[in-house]
């Protein structure tokens, strides 16, 4: 989420807090972090080759590219597309934070439940207003959804009304 | 991850209705037993010996039961995920299994720290047992486990041996090179996540020898040569093919095995205990769908095994084998 | 090879034997119907169907199964065209540029492409399987570590970067999906990277792992898009494109070709074949094209090359089963205990004794094959109308389905909990322009990478001198240098040609 340069000239060598790509950083430092702690881990299991013959030289390899990545976030080059607006952002964070919820209340509310209220959800978050549709599709695709897969999947999963 | 599923959220919202039957005394739940279908649960993937057993036992089962019986897979963790799964169920006699109780049960819990006991599995009846098989390629000059045994005692690394790691196998191997006075950590071993890729690299000649349990072997009988069997007997599969205890004999050592895969139908044990008579019901159903001839013959002729051992010797089996692993702890745990 | 009175009496077979035609078409449709569903496998299909072919005789009952082995290895790409989600791991490839046709309005050349190259696949697969079934299985059963390790990092080193604008960003997601490959027990029996989750011993759910990467990466960057398809003369489907899609694929015979070998060869080793068999003839497509910058743009060669390779990947499957007795994978698997179930034990012994019914069952995968050209027109047509569905419901039904084949693979919630997982990675690591492809073949080959080279390193016994014993995987190492070079030098080439033309023109 870099400032691009409204002039389109080559942005200037200055350091600016404010063009770091913040966002990119902060993944590949989760997924950094995330990779030493495993390498870490690994190496407490064993030091054996046969624990660490191909997973300990990876772990060095993208701690690696996250150095290279991670100077090349400090100084991103000018963002060649218009950055996306922040409703555009809302919309779809909004939708992902939906599918964890869902995800996560799956076990607890039952699958039939959880099924209609992401659907709902989703389909408000997707900017269906008409009220009919938002009442009648979500019961009657949960509807299909847990007969169809009630009947493919040998065991059984929890619902809590159908 | 695994709790009971169907449990807390259903009842909750379920009606009073649903709650009375769930609620209801437990005698009265044992007469009408088995009042719905029953699902075989197999901790493994299908296509496998546990799979295909349940799959061909399952009719006759269903046919003594009066309800249909369902084979459900639910494989990972060597086991260990199927066998947690049985034990988290409701105890009324709704979820049987057919699995590897030994090795995989105590094999578990020594290498993988499984929650669970050996005690917290009762064995009704455990009709198959196989044994490890040390064989090679058709296409390899060894006529004789002699050969392989005196080529690595000039030299070790001279060959190559291939065994799944923290197994009855592996086991195996090592009491018979230590028998011999071969230092395991130097002989070339290589470790299959698996029974079939062991197999497949024994019989392509890809390894020198290969020990894995000898019933998988069958099909590919023709391109390999079993050159030992780790038992007190003769495998049914390979007659002609020494056992340990004979080839410990000729050799003047004390022999020792381990058992390897003892499976059959397997049970909770607390079902057993605080349900008597569903067991009963179901120990009797297992028994004549064991002993129906029509069983007897399409079991055969799939080459699985079935005889009826019955609880008792079918438990002391796999107590023993649990307790023989417990003393092979070290070789189990330490990897390969 | 060829054994020709076995040959005449399977078509005797087949002939006089109306049963085992009545089955074909209803296991073509059955297959892709499940194929299409996200998480649904063609072996769980298999497992749904086979109590039907207990009460069934022998032949019919194999031919109804192969058929929705057949359908399943089509359905699954129908799916990776229109939504970019791959029905099975075998589909990843196809997504790579079948995608992309939908999203500029091409979906009918793409499904016509992929269904066309599909077939031919199939046929081919079962051509080579009819004359060299006995010797295709005895390379695959040879096929030691150092040449199985020679294999996977040839597809990592074709796919490693891919879709990437940066060499850094390609490689480090290749990175992190190798190492989400290597998590749980290794084939030495050391665990790590289980975090105390007993599923995670196996490994990453891979099925799960990839919807969700694949998935979200186009479904959460949709939220904000009205159609997959932007333009609305496009969303039309129409019989005349999708016909022209798959005639396109008789113009390309080497591409088709090639990736019909390489499937029917990497697809015949037991336990990984078809995922990876689709990716390196993919690879091989994009390396050896003049234009390698297309693939990954809608490039309707990619997708020709995945589909031909994922589909004769069936036909070399079924040579170690029906001549070893040895099950490829899941299907494979479920087709040996059905020829349980009718006392036939599948194995050299079978080959040798029943040689016709083995050809009877090749011959009706031929038929199979010609069938599925219009049942799979057919189905495609159907499932087109998706594209004209608005994404505000395509949307919240396509992430629930994924959910629910998630739980179906799994069996249990570890299944949509993965998917969530790297659905969220997925879409964190698309927006930041790392490529999500390269997540993917990183997990499907790391597992096979490690487990090969560990074996690799154990027969050498710590001395890597062993490999020029190997003279196999020599080769495929020979072949793999020689094939980059020969791409560098020819970029390096293309490039000074281009420069020598800008000077000229200046």
């Amino acid at each position: 989420m870099s400032e691009t340069d409204r002039h389109g000239r080559p942005a200037p060598l200055r350091f600016s807090w404010r063009r770091v790509a913040w966002g990119e950083l902060a993944v590949i430092t989760a997924l950094a972090a995330a990779a030493l702690n495993y390498l870490i881990e690994a190496r407490g299991v064993s030091l054996n080759p046969g624990n660490l013959l191909l997973l300990q030289p990876t772990i060095w390899l993208a701690l690696a590219l996250w150095a290279v990545l991670a100077w090349g976030c400090l100084r991103p080059p000018p963002a060649a597309a218009p950055p996306e607006s922040w409703t555009d952002f809302g919309r779809t964070a909004a939708m992902v934070l939906a599918f964890v919820l869902f995800i996560l209340v799956l076990e607890e509310v039952g699958y039939d439940i959880a099924i209609w209220g992401f659907v709902v959800v989703a389909l408000f978050i997707g900017g269906e207003r008409r009220w009919p549709w938002l009442l009648l599709f979500p019961p009657v695709f949960t509807w299909a959804v847990v007969e169809a897969f009630g009947w493919l999947i040998p065991y059984p999963f929890p619902t809590s009304i159908v | 991850m695994l709790k009971n599923k169907t449990g807390v959220s259903r009842r909750l919202l379920l009606g009073a209705a649903g709650a009375a039957t769930l609620a209801a005394p437990a005698t009265l739940r044992a007469q009408a037993y088995p009042s719905r279908p029953i699902s075989l649960l197999v901790p493994f993937a299908t296509g496998g010996y546990n799979d295909r057993l349940a799959r061909a036992f399952a009719p006759f089962l269903s046919r003594q039961l009066g309800q249909p019986v369902t084979v459900v897979n639910r494989p990972g963790g060597g086991g260990m995920l199927g066998h947690t799964f049985a034990l988290q169920q409701p105890m009324d006699g709704y979820t049987l299994m057919i699995t590897s109780a030994g090795p995989y049960i105590p094999l578990t819990i020594l290498t993988r720290n499984a929650r669970f006991a050996v005690e917290d599995f009762w064995m009704v009846n455990l009709p198959s047992r196989d044994s490890t098989l040390m064989a090679t390629s058709r296409d390899k000059p060894f006529q004789s486990v002699t050969d392989v045994l005196d080529a690595l005692k000039r030299d070790p690394r001279s060959l190559v041996v291939g065994v799944q790691p923290a197994s009855a196998d592996l086991v195996n191997l090592t009491l018979l090179f230590r028998a011999h006075d071969i230092d395991v950590s130097r002989v070339r071993t290589v470790t299959y996540d698996g029974g079939g890729p062991a197999r497949n690299a024994t019989a392509g000649g890809v390894i020198d020898v290969g020990f894995v349990g000898g019933e998988g072997f069958l099909p590919l009988a023709d391109r390999i040569r079993p050159l030992l069997t780790f038992s007190d007997e003769r495998a049914e599969g390979f007659p002609d093919t020494p056992t340990i205890m004979e080839h410990a004999q000729q050799a003047g050592f004390q022999g020792e095995y381990l058992d390897g895969s003892q499976r059959g139908l397997v049970i909770p044990t607390r079902l057993k205990d605080e349900q008597p008579a569903i067991y009963a019901r179901i120990l009797e159903a297992t028994e004549a769908a064991t002993k129906d001839p029509e069983c007897v013959s399409t079991l055969q002729g799939q080459q699985l095994a079935t005889r009826w051992y019955g609880p008792e010797a079918s438990n002391r089996a796999y107590l023993e084998g649990a307790s023989l692993m417990q003393r092979f702890a070290d070789i189990l745990r330490g990897g390969a | 090879m060829i054994d020709l009175a076995a040959a005449g009496s399977a078509i005797a077979m087949l002939a006089g034997n109306p049963q085992a035609w009545i089955w074909m078409i209803p296991g073509l449709v059955i297959g892709l119907v499940f194929g299409a569903l996200p998480g649904i496998s063609g072996s769980m299909a298999l497992a749904l169907v086979l109590p039907a072919t207990l009460y069934m005789d022998f032949l019919p009952a194999i031919i109804f199964l192969t058929s929705v082995f057949t359908g399943a290895g089509f359905g699954g790409s129908v799916p990776a065209v229109l939504m970019g989600i791959p029905g099975t791991s075998a589909a990843v490839a196809t997504t790579f540029d079948g995608y992309p046709m939908s999203r500029q309005g091409r979906h009918n050349e793409a499904l016509g492409a992929a269904l066309i190259a599909s077939c031919i696949g199939v046929m081919l697969s079962y051509a080579v399987l009819f004359v060299l079934v006995q010797p295709l299985a005895e390379v695959v059963l040879r096929m030691g570590p150092f040449e199985m390790a020679a294999i996977g990092i040839w597809g990592l080193v074709l796919l490693g970067s891919i879709g990437s604008s940066s060499l850094a960003k390609g490689l480090f997601a290749a990175a992190i999906g190798v190492l989400f490959g290597t998590v749980g027990m290794n084939t030495a029996g050391y665990i790590r990277g289980d975090m105390g989750v007993s599923w995670l011993l196996d490994g990453v759910p891979t099925i799960p792992a990839m919807v969700g990467l694949l998935a979200a990466s186009q479904l959460f960057a949709l939220v904000n898009t009205r159609f997959i398809v932007a333009n609305e003369e496009d969303r039309k489907i129409s019989l005349p494109r999708i016909l022209a899609g798959g005639a396109s694929v008789l113009r390309r015979p080497v591409t088709v070709l090639r990736g019909a070998l390489i499937g029917a060869g990497i697809g015949a080793v037991p336990g990984v074949g078809a995922s990876i068999a689709n990716l390196i003839s993919y690879g091989e497509a994009r390396r050896s094209d003049p234009e390698p910058e297309s693939f990954g743009q809608g490039n309707v060669k990619g997708v020709m090359a995945a589909e031909a390779a994922n589909s004769s990947s069936e036909g070399g499957s079924m040579a170690t089963m029906l001549a070893l007795g040895i099950p490829g994978g899941g299907a494979t698997a479920i087709l040996l205990a059905a020829f349980a179930m009718h006392n036939v034990i599948g194995g050299p012994r079978f080959m040798d004794e029943n040689r016709d019914v083995v050809y009877a069952i090749i011959m009706s995968n031929f038929a199979q094959a010609v069938l599925l050209v219009v049942v799979g027109t057919a189905f495609v047509f159907v499932a087109s109308s998706v594209v004209r569905m608005p994404l505000r419901y395509l949307i919240p039904c396509v992430l629930v389905i994924s959910t629910m084949g998630a739980f179906a693979i799994e069996g249990s919630h570890a299944g949509p909990l993965t998917l969530c997982v790297f659905a969220v990675l997925g879409w964190l690591m698309a927006r930041n322009g790392y490529p999500v492809a390269a997540i993917v073949v990183g997990l499907l080959l790391g597992k096979l990478i490690e487990t090969e080279m560990l074996r690799a390193w154990q027969m050498a016994g710590g001395e890597w001198g062993e490999f020029l014993n190997h003279p196999a995987a020599l080769v495929i190492g020979a072949l793999m240098a020689v094939s980059l070079i020969w791409s560098a030098w020819r970029d390096w080439r293309r490039a000074r040609a281009r420069r020598v033309a800008a000077s000229a023109a200046s």
